[in-house]
């Protein structure tokens, strides 16, 4: 088995007297796609920074395929391909040659540059852009040069701060899927993201982030079972609940906040006796409106679960729609319990 | 050549150049100016040839192309470089060529050659324009060539200055107009006495020179003004002693710039470059001093003395490691494992810089005065009194920018620093209102002036009254030092005492 090609041994990172990452280690291996998650301030670029080489870390090593960042700059370097999080560009510059400077700098064969630098237009879908001024992209085009320039030199490494940001949903759809492939391909990734439902996609590990430590990590299934063991059930009836319910409410610990709760449509008939009915249950705990739906913590077992259905059936509620509803990484970071630092 | 052509950052600075559109309107309006200069001089002057009067070029006019070509090369190369790479810094761009393969040199060399790209075409424009009086006889080739190389040396120092100002401050108008003020305050130095280093690392003096031969009698006389430099007595050619000084400080601030691009939290230069550059300094300075043996005087030796403080205050302040840096010194030592860091202070090097400035002071005062004996009652403990004079400025420098900075815990001094600073130097412009008792009241290399004043003068004799004025004042001086040393010592350890409170 092929060993880690991304080593953080006990990476410390200071601003003065912030600590912005302490004491950090993790391994990659080639496939690994590991997603940073975290509140605002919890040191996810930071982290990526100084695995780039970008920033001194106060102590630690990172070893890119062994070779040490500060030690053999040279070596390490070329094994990296960085996206931050914003696009330093220079505006008076074609796509085209932007991409030539930076095939240039990773020093590409001359006649090799051409072709790799179509490959990674196509492959960032900008080519319509080829001969477009780096300064007339819009936000999410230059999000795309960069991933463009990150994949230039075919980087056994990748480190992508926040890739999604600017990207409309199409463009994540695409994002997504060239993650798989680069996965496919043996792409060692370290991510960070905030758009943490799309994640789960394709990140094989992920860990969360506060205050510069790394609280959890593991799989998505490892993440899942540090929740409790209720499992959530997601019910919709013919008439809905909770009226008109935005998926953006405002929520504390998966409850929406109760100013939130009162702005919303009154539920409808149906809505109230489903309500009413399931805090009768036993076996039923934090029921939550969402998405005109219910959501609620079943803590029984799938038989016992079958029989609520028949007796909400029996008891005249239309129901449409009665099923386990799926952990998503969103619901795995609020139930980390790390807080908003900003 | 591969290494610089095949530079990245020179192909794409070469494309942004040309693709701002400033290059035409640039050329085109130099054109304009070199073109105005070159018609308005002609016909100016006449001269008889075979009967027949022809119309040649003004001499002087050469003059006025230099002075364009300098301000387009130099000047307009210098704001050029620092604000490329300043932009490219700021937006990030700098750190992505930082985090590739292309090594600091070469990204130093890409900026470097292709930023001022228009520039060096101006340059060359100027430097045809020139050609003209070479080609109507009124200026010897050798003499073109030299100016043109002058122009030359003095763009490459002015825009590797513009590469570390660039990477360093985040405002270059004040540099700019520093830089300006620098020049046009040098060139009217040029023509005196050749006493002083600074005259030599603007070309003024040099070009002085070439055209001391070159012009017409009219203006001629007024270079001939101009003293030929002595290094420790030995006559030196000042073209050459620029471009020794020039080639000196481009090396030293290129490896700065080079520095500052490999890391960009790195000091700004090595321990023993930043020692060689005050040697250089201070030795060439001095030697100067010591040649101009008419001139010598105790203004000039206090201008020479000023000049080692003036670049052992920047060398300090460039070179004191700043808080948090100090702050990951601590960490890296408190984690078990790492080696132990070497606590970074400026404390020894004041004490170097001292042992350096008294050395060469006592150099040049026997050079001066050929009367003066080693051997003589006084020179041994007057010399030991200047050593400490010296030292305790230079310690008061290192301690205050180090303890201002652990205190502050920020890199500018901010209101805090700049009061302190203030009250630190207003005894010294005091001691100046009160000459009679400078020794007393200023805590500075001025204590020491009674020293040198008699230091030139045969035989050296102090009286009592001054002796016992020189001891209080430095009592006094070496009381600031304690007290600052105190400050320091405290910030210190209340550093250490915050680091091990962490968790």
């Amino acid at each position: 088995m092929a060993g880690p090609v991304l080593e953080l041994d006990c990476l410390r990172v200071d601003y003065d007297t912030v600590c912005a990452v302490h004491d950090l280690s993790l391994q990659l291996l080639p496939g690994d796609v590991y997603g940073l998650v975290g509140p605002n301030g919890a040191g996810k670029t930071t982290t990526l920074r100084a695995t780039a080489g970008l920033l001194e870390p106060t102590y630690g090593r990172v070893r890119i395929r062994g070779f040490d960042l500060h030690r053999q700059p040279h070596e390490a370097k070329r094994l990296i391909g960085f996206t931050p999080d914003h696009s330093p560009a220079y505006n008076d510059l074609t796509v085209w040659e932007y991409l030539d400077l930076y095939a240039s700098a990773y020093e590409l064969p001359r006649e090799r540059r051409g072709p790799r630098i179509s490959e990674c237009i196509a492959m960032a879908w900008l080519q319509e852009k080829h001969d477009a001024l780096v300064g007339g992209l819009s936000r999410g085009m230059k999000q795309r040069l960069m991933l463009a320039r990150t994949l230039l030199h075919d980087p056994p490494v990748m480190l992508l701060d926040e890739p999604a940001s600017g990207l409309d949903p199409l463009g994540r759809r695409e994002l997504r899927d060239l993650l798989v492939r680069l996965r496919e391909a043996g792409k060692a990734i370290l991510i960070s993201s905030h758009i943490l439902s799309e994640m789960s996609a394709f990140c094989t590990k992920m860990g969360v982030m506060e205050r510069g430590r790394l609280v959890k990590q593991g799989t998505v299934a490892d993440l899942a079972g540090l929740l409790p063991k209720a499992q959530k059930v997601f019910v919709r009836t013919a008439k809905p609940g909770w009226g008109e319910t935005p998926s953006s409410l405002p929520v504390v610990g998966g409850v929406p906040r109760a100013e939130a709760r009162q702005s919303l449509a009154p539920p409808s008939e149906d809505g109230t006796r489903l309500e009413d009915l399931l805090r009768a249950e036993s076996h039923v705990i934090g029921i939550e409106p969402r998405d005109g739906a219910v959501v609620f913590d079943w803590t029984g077992s799938d038989a016992e679960a079958a029989e609520l259905l028949r007796r909400l059936v029996n008891a005249g509620v239309a129901i449409i729609e009665f099923r386990p509803h799926a952990v998503d990484m969103e619901e795995i970071f609020l139930r980390t319990g790390v807080k908003e630092l900003s | 050549m591969k290494w610089l052509f095949d530079n990245p950052i020179l192909v794409a600075q070469l494309r942004l150049a040309w693709r701002t559109g400033h290059v035409l309107p640039g050329l085109i309006i130099f054109g304009l100016v070199y073109g105005t200069i070159l018609l308005s001089g002609i016909g100016a002057e006449t001269e008889a040839e075979e009967g027949t009067l022809v119309k040649t070029l003004r001499k002087w006019d050469v003059l006025w192309v230099v002075l364009v070509q300098s301000m387009s090369l130099v000047l307009g190369g210098f704001s050029k470089v620092s604000r490329e790479i300043q932009e490219d810094r700021s937006a990030g761009v700098l750190d992505f060529h930082r985090i590739s393969p292309v090594s600091p040199g070469r990204i130093l060399a890409g900026y470097l050659v292709g930023a001022p790209a228009r520039e060096w075409l101006l340059g060359a424009m100027g430097a045809t324009a020139s050609l003209v009086f070479v080609w109507r006889g009124q200026l010897a080739f050798q003499s073109w060539l030299v100016v043109q190389a002058l122009m030359i040396s003095t763009a490459v120092l002015a825009h590797v200055f513009g590469a570390f100002v660039g990477q360093t401050l985040k405002r270059r108008g004040p540099v700019v107009l520093g830089a300006v003020g620098f020049v046009f305050l040098m060139m009217p130095n040029s023509f005196a006495s050749g006493t002083s280093l600074l005259n030599f690392v603007v070309p003024s003096t040099a070009l002085t020179q070439v055209f001391e031969r070159e012009l017409p009698p009219n203006i001629g006389r007024f270079f001939l003004m101009v003293a030929r430099p002595r290094l420790f007595g030995v006559v030196c050619d000042p073209l050459m002693l620029t471009w020794l000084v020039q080639a000196v400080l481009t090396l030293l601030i290129g490896r700065a710039a080079w520095r500052r691009i490999r890391d960009p939290e790195s000091a700004v230069l090595s321990r023993a470059e930043a020692l060689a550059l005050f040697l250089f300094l201070t030795v060439l300075q001095f030697g100067l001093i010591t040649g101009a043996r008419w001139l010598a005087g105790v203004g000039t030796v206090l201008a020479a003395v000023g000049l080692a403080f003036g670049a052992g205050g920047v060398i300090l302040f460039g070179q004191t490691a700043q808080p948090w840096r100090l702050r990951k010194q601590f960490r890296r030592q408190r984690k078990e494992g790492c080696a132990r860091p070497w606590l970074e202070t400026a404390v020894g090097w004041s004490v170097f810089f001292a042992a350096v400035t008294t050395a060469l002071l006592m150099v040049a005062l026997l050079q001066m005065n050929p009367r003066l004996r080693p051997t003589s009652i006084q020179f041994a403990p007057a010399m030991a009194l200047m050593a400490a004079s010296f030292g305790a400025t230079f310690l008061q420098l290192a301690l205050v920018v180090e303890s201002l900075r652990l205190w502050l815990g920020r890199r500018s001094p901010g209101f805090q620093g700049t009061a302190l600073f203030v009250l630190w130097v207003m005894p010294f412009i005091v001691g100046l209102f009160f000459a009679e008792r400078i020794e007393c009241i200023a805590l500075s290399p001025l204590a020491s002036s009674p020293l040198l004043l008699h230091g030139l003068m045969t035989p050296w004799w102090l009286e009592p009254e001054e002796i016992r004025g020189i001891v209080t004042g430095l009592v006094l001086h070496w009381l600031v030092v304690i007290a600052f040393g105190a400050l320091w010592w405290w910030q210190r350890q209340k550093v250490r005492a915050t680091l091990a409170a962490e968790s």
